[in-house]
């Protein structure tokens, strides 16, 4: 036993080397962490509740499904299976639970230290902001991992009661990844703009809200009062426009700062405002290549011109487009191309997916960037 | 080991730390001594590379705190004056994160924890939690914290503040190994007696500014410009006064409930010829006695007039 430890320190020791020289992150941070937040029972009772409410969901629909007088369910005829119904409750009940436990707990990583008053020492150390951003954000999404993991079994029970594929519950979980990285970083990036976790916990929410309800409502009300007027399709291109500068902003923004690093290397200090430049032109550039040469041809294929376009950037509308491709495919299918419902499946699985991450990304980015410029300049 | 040339922080109207200018040699003790918000937690954290200054350069083991603050971290060990301790955490955890935080190589670490812990005097409390340990040793473990990456420089922030004497005591011991070790201390405090058997060297800042800065001894004799004498006289106070006064080796005579405190300039072999003449003059002389140069009566003199 005694000999198995000793292995097991050796192998974490050698792990902490290999990214210490090769990737310059040291994660004594994510062990910490680690340490601390998995030590007492809050998060196995948070992971208790988890698995209880995820089995909850999928024995409530399949009461409702099968014992209700409607009928309005019946296995031999529908052509949806009754898995594909339970894991919809499933992925939904999922999704709303890690919008819930995430977001806390990323927006509690920073504002913990203020609060305990630990940053000072933090600061003091040889850490990076990477390091602490990095470790901390970390730890946070391997909880949202083993939370999705818990509800594996749970999933395979809806496989069993068939209607639905290995793919589908593969594009369903990793979408759900990804929600949970995004809104996990929205939590940290919180903890790094604020000093109070109540604060940073309350914000997150309030940006996701806004995100998940108050941007769609706005978009329908613009639409709708627009079409009232005189365009029929005036909704259509309100969302589509939101879609193209939501996707514009992110990965300008990200394409700015990787240029930024790679310029600011190459002019060093003298030219810090060349380099600035430099980098906004060929992020602007890059914008316009990407729309030139990916959305084209995905306009060209796919209607993006409706307002459904619009759920392709709210959670729980990618969750529906990837577990119900054939609401998908009334959506993107245009008159000139013929798609499969998979392809469709896919394709909604990328656009939204890659969005989410793509702004996960920049939340990571930018936190790491408050929490240098936090560090020296505090009073 | 640090050089500190103008150093300057404002917030708003108020300059928490002014124009301040000295140096510490390697081995030194420097106690920075001043009142709450005289700005000495300001200047300790500009020399951790934690502040920005607003002006003036700061090098600690030739680092500009400013360009090179990752070369300033590594050979400084910093202990706030307030912390906090991680929950749930181990002490042997505490003290592991914080050399991995220092870079310390894992292999090394096991043992300098050991190390850090018996000096600390730490040792039966390795798998204790860290919430579970009493202040004196919260306190002991965050310097063991500190010295966890062998640093050459401790900047230690009120150290012992809100300690009970002994645990304040036990503090006092382990920095005067350190101090013994070779390690170059600086250490800030209100409470002065902490200081006084610690420190070769002080700096008095008041309203962030330094009023003096040197050895204990020589800002003693600048200030004074001799010995001090505390003279009792059973009567005619007034009178033992003035003739005091008018003797040429005595200067500043006052008179404070019923003691005369003087300063006397001349040979100090010949200190007793005061006593002679006020003895062969009458005077009914109860007691005699020079006092001693202890750091807070040479501080209260120093900010006497300075600040109201």
């Amino acid at each position: 036993m005694g000999r198995m430890k000793g292995h097991s320190i050796v192998k974490a020791g050698l792990i902490e080397d290999t990214l210490n020289r090769r990737f310059h992150f040291n994660p004594c941070v994510a062990v910490h962490e680690l340490r601390m937040r998995m030590r007492d029972g809050r998060p196995f009772s948070v992971l208790f509740f988890y698995a209880l409410l995820a089995i909850l969901s999928v024995l409530i629909t399949l009461a409702v499904v099968t014992f209700s007088y409607s009928g309005f369910y019946d296995p031999m005829t529908s052509e949806v299976g009754l898995g594909r119904i339970t894991f919809t409750a499933l992925a939904y009940a999922q999704m709303i639970l890690m919008l819930f436990v995430l977001p806390a707990y990323g927006a509690g990583a920073i504002t913990m230290e203020h609060e305990k008053r630990t940053i000072e020492m933090l600061r003091a150390t040889l850490l990076s902001p990477s390091d602490v951003v990095t470790g901390k954000s970390l730890v946070v999404l391997a909880f949202g991992a083993l939370l999705l993991v818990t509800s594996v079994p749970v999933a395979a029970w809806s496989m069993m009661l068939g209607g639905i594929s290995p793919t589908d519950v593969l594009l369903t979980y990793s979408y759900l990844f990804v929600i949970a990285t995004w809104a996990s970083a929205i939590g940290m990036f919180m903890s790094n703009l604020f000093t109070k976790s109540i604060t940073a916990i309350v914000a997150s929410y309030v940006v996701l809200g806004f995100w998940c309800a108050g941007i769609p409502a706005a978009v329908s009300i613009v639409g709708m009062t627009f079409s009232q007027s005189s365009s029929t399709s005036a909704a259509g291109f309100v969302s589509f426009a939101f879609l193209v500068l939501v996707v514009g902003i992110v990965s300008g923004w990200l394409l700015f700062l990787i240029h930024r690093r790679i310029w600011s290397a190459i002019f060093k200090r003298a030219g810090r405002n060349l380099a600035t430049l430099v980098s906004a032109l060929a992020a602007v550039l890059l914008v316009w290549l990407i729309f030139r040469g990916l959305m084209s041809p995905l306009l060209g294929i796919a209607d993006l011109n409706r307002p459904e376009s619009m759920l392709l950037l709210i959670p729980y509308g990618g969750l529906g487009l990837i577990i119900y491709p054939s609401g998908a495919e009334a959506m993107f299918q245009s008159s000139s191309a013929a798609l499969t419902a998979d392809q469709i499946q896919l394709c909604a699985w990328a656009f939204s997916a890659g969005i989410f991450l793509l702004m996960a990304l920049l939340l990571w980015l930018r936190s790491i960037a408050l929490y240098e410029s936090r560090s020296r300049t505090r009073t | 080991m640090i050089h500190v040339q103008g150093l300057t922080k404002r917030y708003g109207n108020i300059t928490a730390a002014n124009d301040l200018t000295f140096s510490v040699e390697a081995g030194d003790a420097f106690g920075f001594i001043g009142p709450n918000g005289a700005g000495k937690t300001t200047t300790i954290r500009m020399l951790a590379a934690l502040l920005k200054p607003d002006e003036g350069t700061a090098t600690i083991n030739g680092y500009d705190v400013l360009q090179e603050p990752e070369g300033v971290r590594a050979s400084v060990g910093y202990m706030p004056d307030f912390f906090g301790v991680y929950e749930d955490m181990k002490v042997w955890e505490y003290l592991d994160f914080f050399a991995a935080a220092y870079r310390v190589a894992w292999r090394r670490r096991p043992a300098l924890i050991r190390d850090v812990l018996e000096l600390t005097d730490l040792s039966a409390k390795r798998d204790t939690y860290v919430d579970a340990l009493s202040r004196g040793m919260k306190q002991r473990l965050c310097l063991a914290k500190t010295i966890i990456h062998d640093p050459d420089l401790l900047l230690l922030d009120e150290p012992a503040s809100g300690l009970d004497p002994r645990a304040r005591i036990e503090i006092r011991e382990l920095l005067q190994q350190l101090c013994s070790m070779g390690k170059t201390i600086l250490i800030s405090s209100h409470i002065l007696p902490e200081l006084g058997d610690l420190c070769n060297k002080i700096g008095i800042i008041e309203q962030g500014k330094l009023l003096m800065v040197g050895a204990v001894e020589d800002i003693w004799q600048q200030l004074e410009g001799g010995t001090q004498l505390v003279i009792v006289v059973h009567d005619r106070q007034q009178e033992a006064s003035d003739f005091l006064a008018a003797r040429p080796d005595i200067a500043d005579v006052e008179l404070e409930e019923n003691a005369l405190h003087a300063v006397y300039r001349g040979d100090p072999d010949a200190q007793s010829a005061v006593l002679t003449a006020l003895v062969e003059s009458g005077f009914r002389v109860t007691s005699f006695a020079e006092r001693e140069t202890d750091l807070e009566s040479l501080y209260m003199r120093l900010t006497r007039g300075i600040v109201s």
